[in-house]
């Protein structure tokens, strides 16, 4: 797996065309942590989204509500990966919204409009996240998340080196589907996952979130967050694995 | 010059049992739940994707794994979406208004 520091020099051949994007709709100066993102190939905005910026221009508020339900949820989550307090992280999101509008003039369609939007989120929060003196995740100070080698199932489930067949399950996972769908689906269920998504380390969280919950595909993802897909697939790799986990204790416990 | 060459023939054999498929390795179940991810989103190679499937196909235990994850991925898509507050929506309209103004 490719460590998040590997990718430091590809990122330097990135700035140039990042600076462009930012003229787009950024009116900010380019922070520390803006060196660490990675610019992936983008997809430009779709008819639609052009449509709905028409109409915001032209100070249409249904196109902002549309937008506002859309997104004003993930964006909050989104936000509080980065900053320490629900409160923050509303601030960031207004923000967001105020830098939006302003930009809109600005605003292309060279990328996706949710794209657009989000970048604008994850500079605004990155920039609140060094004020506080937070590290920032995806940064390189915050490389651990990746580094670590973390198995996504404790070794000791498998049997040993020495065994007949080293590496094969020694207390195997049991089949879920054979369990009533009441409890699958139960409230305390439910709690589990959000408890067991809560407790991942930040950039994991990000990913499993859009990822998972959001469903966005993994380019949006990378362009966002500005990540590499390996990146992006490793961090959501570990949190799927751990939110499993979590369950299958859950599960077990009950029986 | 004789070194490295020594080196490239010692790796020889390994280089071969990585590239045939007709000798390559079986996976252990600790590789599989490794794979999971890329296997899911489809980013295997067409090698260790039939590598997987070959495993799978004899492994209950990696067959029941798997599982888990599409039903973890499947719930975590189906939790609920926060709703906005109202007095959010408000004061992010008023926010519109005052830029509309301006």
């Amino acid at each position: 797996m490719l460590p998040l520091q590997a990718e430091t020099k590809a990122q330097c051949s990135w700035l140039a065309r990042k600076q462009t994007w930012m003229s787009e709709g950024l009116n900010q100066p380019i922070s520390q942590s803006d060196l660490f993102s990675v610019q992936q190939h983008t997809t430009r905005a779709s008819t639609d989204e052009l449509q709905l910026v028409e109409m915001l221009r032209h100070g249409n508020e249904g196109a902002f509500v549309f937008l506002i339900e859309r997104y004003q949820t993930t964006m909050l989550h989104l936000a509080m990966i980065y900053v320490s307090e629900r409160a923050v992280a509303e601030e960031v999101v207004q923000e967001t919204w105020m830098g939006v509008l302003q930009g809109l003039n600005r605003f292309e369609g060279r990328s996706s409009l949710k794209t657009w939007i989000f970048r604008i989120l994850t500079n605004r929060a990155k920039t609140c996240a060094l004020r506080e003196g937070r590290s920032v995740p995806f940064s390189s100070l915050s490389e651990l998340d990746v580094n670590l080698d973390e198995p996504a199932v404790d070794p000791d489930r498998f049997l040993p080196a020495d065994s007949q067949a080293p590496g094969h399950w020694a207390s195997p996972p049991a089949n879920w589907n054979d369990m009533p769908e009441n409890r699958l689906l139960s409230q305390e269920t439910i709690a589990r996952i959000l408890s067991a998504t809560e407790a991942l380390p930040p950039s994991q969280r990000a990913v499993i979130t859009l990822h998972d919950i959001e469903g966005w595909t993994a380019e949006d993802i990378c362009n966002v967050l500005g990540i590499s897909e390996t990146n992006q697939r490793v961090l959501l790799h570990r949190a799927r694995s751990k939110v499993r986990r979590a369950l299958e204790h859950y599960f077990e416990e009950q029986e | 010059m004789e070194n490295w060459f020594t080196r490239l023939c010692a790796h020889l054999p390994l280089i071969k049992r990585k590239t045939n498929p007709a000798i390559r390795q079986k996976l252990a179940c600790k590789e599989v739940v490794e794979l999971v991810t890329d296997y899911l989103e489809g980013v295997l190679l067409p090698e260790q994707r039939a590598q997987l499937e070959e495993h799978l196909a004899d492994c209950p235990g990696c067959r029941n794994y798997i599982e888990q994850v599409r039903l973890t991925i499947s719930m975590l898509h189906n939790l609920a979406q926060e709703p906005v507050f109202p007095e959010t929506k408000e004061e992010l309209l008023l926010l519109f208004q005052q830029w509309k103004k301006s």
